[in-house]
C-alpha cells in the first residue's frame, strides 16, 4: 500500500514516475468528483480508491488547487484608452439613433412600485372627492347677493380660496417633488409638463376672475374644481416619471 | 396626508440602488451614467476577452462589448442582476468573435503537447502571470471551457449552449485542461 504522504514527482523505488502510477480509470473521474457531478456510490468508490492510492490523492488535491487557483485570479481593468474609444463610439451611435427613439421597459417590480405611489396619491384625492367639498357660501363671497343688494363686493381672485387647505398642500408638495426630479425626465417630457401647467393655470385664473363677475355661475364653479382636479392629475404622473426614474 | 406623500418619495428614493438607477439613466441615454457603469464591469469583462482571445484581440473586444451593451441597454428587463446580463452578452460576443477566429487560431486548437514545452521552474515570484500564461497555452477548447467554468463559474449545462457542444464534451475538456493546467503548478 502506498503511503499518502509520499512526494509527488519523484519516481517509486522500481523507478516508475508517480505517472505511471496513476491509474486513469479513477483519475478521469476526479474532475466530477471535484464537482459534484458523482452519485453517491460512484463518490464513496472515488474516496476509497484514494485512500488506497498515493499517487491519485496526490492528483486529486493537485486538481483542487487549480480550481482554487482559477477562482481567486484577480480581474484587472483596461487602459484608459479603451474608454476613449469606447466613448467616441458611443458618439457615433448617439448620432445615428437620438436618445428619444430608445425605449425604457418597465420590469414587474418598477411598475409596482409606481402603481402603489399612484395608488396612494389616487387614495387621497379619491378622499377628498368624497368628502363634502368646501365650497363658501355664495354669501361669504359676495354677501351683497344674499340680501339681494345689487351693490357688488369687489373682491380679489386671491380671496377665492375655496378654503382648501390639503389640496394646495398636496399641489406644493408634488411641484416641489417635481422641481426636485426634473434633471431625470427627458427634457420633451419637461417642457410638455410645464406647458399643459401653465395652460391650466391660467385657466383657472380665468375662471375665477369670470366668477367675480359672475358668482353664481355653477358651471364656472364646476369647472374651477375640475380644472383643480386635472392639475393635480398632470401633478401625479409627471411624479410617477420621477420615481420611474430613480428605479 | 402630504407628510405620507413626502414619505412615500423618500422611501422610494432611497429603495433604488446604485446600479440599478445608473441603468435606467444610461438607458435614457445618460451618458455619465453608462460611464460608472463601465467603470464598476470593465475589469471582469476585458479579463475575460483577454482569456479567452488573447492580449491582442481584448481591448477591441471589450470596445464591442460595451457599444453593444449600449445599444442594447433598452432591453434589460431586471429580471438577472445587471452584472449577470451583462457578462452573459460579453460572453456571446467573445464566442462570434472566437468563431470568426477560429481558421486562423488553429494553430493553438489542438496540440496536446503545449504545456509540455513550458519550463516548470521552481520557484516563482509572480505565480498569477504564470497561471494566466498558462491558461493561454491550453488547447483552444479545454481553454474556453476552463475558464467559463472554472474562472467565470457556469456549468456545464450553460458552457454547452454556449459553445454549441455536448455536456459531455464540456466535461472532459474540463478535465483536459485541469490536468495540463496542475503540470503547471509543478506537481509532475
Amino acid at each position: 500500500m502506498h503511503e499518502h504522504d509520499s512526494p509527488v514527482g519523484r519516481t517509486s523505488p522500481a523507478g516508475q514516475s508517480d505517472d505511471e502510477l496513476l491509474h486513469p480509470e479513477w483519475t478521469d473521474r476526479f474532475s466530477d468528483y471535484l464537482d459534484d457531478e458523482l452519485g453517491d456510490e460512484e463518490r464513496e468508490a472515488v474516496e476509497r480508491h484514494v485512500r488506497e492510492c498515493a499517487p491519485c490523492a496526490a492528483v486529486l488535491d493537485d486538481l483542487r488547487r487549480v480550481i482554487d487557483a482559477a477562482a481567486a485570479l484577480p480581474a484587472t481593468a483596461p487602459s484608459e484608452q479603451v474608454w476613449q474609444a469606447v466613448s467616441s463610439r458611443l458618439r457615433e451611435v448617439r448620432a445615428e439613433a437620438p436618445a428619444a427613439t430608445r425605449r425604457f421597459s418597465f420590469t414587474m417590480p418598477q411598475l409596482a412600485a409606481a402603481s402603489v405611489l399612484l395608488a396612494l396619491l389616487s387614495g387621497w384625492g379619491a378622499l377628498r372627492m368624497l368628502a363634502p367639498r368646501r365650497v363658501p357660501a355664495i354669501s361669504s363671497i359676495n354677501p351683497g347677493a344674499a340680501t339681494g343688494s345689487a351693490a357688488a363686493v369687489p373682491v380679489n381672485v386671491g380671496d377665492f380660496q375655496y378654503a382648501d387647505p390639503q389640496y394646495d398642500a398636496a399641489v406644493n408638495d408634488l411641484e416641489q417633488a417635481l422641481e426636485l426630479g426634473r434633471r431625470r425626465l427627458d427634457p420633451d417630457t419637461v417642457a410638455t409638463v410645464e406647458s399643459d401647467l401653465r395652460i391650466i393655470d391660467q385657466a383657472l385664473d380665468d375662471a375665477r376672475r369670470a366668477l367675480v363677475n359672475d358668482p353664481a355661475n355653477s358651471y364656472l364653479s364646476g369647472h374651477v374644481a375640475d380644472t383643480r382636479q386635472r392639475k393635480l392629475d398632470l401633478l401625479r404622473r409627471a411624479a410617477a416619471l420621477v420615481i420611474d426614474s430613480q428605479l | 396626508m402630504t407628510a405620507a406623500i413626502a414619505a412615500t418619495f423618500s422611501v422610494q428614493a432611497r429603495g433604488a440602488t446604485g446600479v440599478e438607477s445608473d441603468v435606467a439613466l444610461a438607458a435614457r441615454g445618460d451618458a455619465s451614467a453608462f460611464e460608472r457603469l463601465y467603470r464598476t464591469h470593465v475589469a471582469r469583462i476585458h479579463s475575460l476577452a483577454r482569456r479567452m482571445l488573447g492580449n491582442h484581440e481584448a481591448d477591441e473586444v471589450t470596445q464591442d462589448i460595451f457599444v453593444r451593451t449600449w445599444q442594447k441597454l433598452g432591453t434589460f428587463r431586471g429580471e438577472s442582476a445587471f452584472a449577470t446580463w451583462l457578462h452573459r452578452l460579453a460572453v456571446n460576443v467573445v464566442i462570434e468573435r472566437r468563431r470568426s477566429y477560429a481558421i486562423q487560431r488553429q494553430r493553438m486548437t489542438d496540440d496536446p503537447f503545449a504545456l509540455d514545452e513550458v519550463t516548470v521552474r521552481p520557484a516563482r515570484t509572480d505565480l498569477v502571470v504564470d497561471f494566466e500564461q498558462a491558461i493561454a497555452q491550453l488547447p483552444e477548447g479545454a481553454r474556453a471551457v476552463f475558464i467559463l467554468h472554472d474562472v467565470e463559474g457556469y456549468k456545464h449545462r450553460e458552457i454547452a449552449v454556449m459553445l454549441d457542444v455536448a455536456t459531455g464534451t464540456s466535461k472532459r475538456q474540463l478535465h483536459r485542461a485541469r490536468m495540463l493546467m496542475r503540470k503547471h503548478l509543478g506537481a509532475v
